[in-house]
């Protein structure tokens, strides 16, 4: 399996669609930067985010979401902080997706 | 001099194995540790990828991880100058990266084609950094078991 990390908005980029067509499922896919503001709750993004996460599990860079002053994230979405992002990196081989 | 090339050290014997599958267990934790290069494509301040990168590579060495090198590449070669001096308040992105090498020996590695363009020479650059041709990104992809890029 693969991680993926997306690091940017949804808002000013397609690459998270693109992301989606090459993502096997169970793949994790971990929002960095301005990627995190694709978990925002009550977003034009949220029904295609709550579609990911029946398939693969989604994480956000918590110093990331803090910076951005993003409280409300949807549910289901673990937050991690960088010690979790090397976990992650251990863990699978990684794409990033830039 | 465009082609120069510096090899970064010697490879482990296969040179070329798959990349994902040598974590090996520290003897002494019995965790697992992986070799770790990062590639590094934008310039310090203007965006977050210089700050991303370094603190997940701290993260990395504070978990018990090799980080081999920091590659730069395009305007992330200007992560290298020791030119640069941001007010007292604000982080020194490239002292940062020298320190790491210092204190972790992660190699500071910066694309000679790239540096050229940008006005990058090694008379100017932080103390533990290089310039090195593409192959040394090449032989870094190699010899890591995880690659990450950091960028726009």
């Amino acid at each position: 399996m693969t991680l993926h990390t997306i690091n940017k908005s949804p808002f000013e980029s397609r690459i998270l669609e693109t992301c989606l067509r090459f993502t096997q499922e169970g793949d994790p896919i971990l929002f960095i930067e301005n990627g995190v503001y694709a978990v925002q709750s009550r977003s034009r993004f949220s029904p295609l985010l709550e579609s990911i996460r029946l398939s693969n599990p989604v994480y956000a860079l918590q110093p990331d979401l803090a910076a951005r002053g993003i409280t409300e994230i949807l549910d289901g979405i673990k937050t991690v902080d960088y010690e979790g992002f090397v976990d992650l990196v251990e863990t699978y081989k990684v794409n990033n997706w830039l | 001099m465009y082609c120069e090339y510096i090899p970064v050290s010697p490879l482990p014997a296969p040179c070329i194995r798959a990349s994902n599958d040598n974590k090996e267990k520290c003897p002494e934790t019995e965790k697992t540790t992986v070799r770790i290069g990062i590639l590094l494509k934008q310039g310090p301040y203007n965006h977050q990828a210089s700050d991303t990168a370094y603190k997940f590579a701290e993260a990395a060495i504070r978990k018990g991880h090799t980080v081999e090198a920091v590659f730069l590449y395009n305007d992330g070669v200007i992560n290298a100058t020791r030119l640069m001096d941001p007010p007292r308040d604000d982080r020194n992105i490239a002292a940062r990266w020298s320190e790491l090498n210092n204190r972790h020996g992660v190699e500071i590695l910066a694309c000679i084609a790239a540096s050229k363009r940008r006005g990058i020479s090694e008379d100017i650059m932080i103390k533990g950094s290089a310039i090195c041709g593409l192959g040394a990104l090449t032989e870094l992809a190699v010899r890591c078991d995880r690659l990450l890029t950091f960028g726009d």
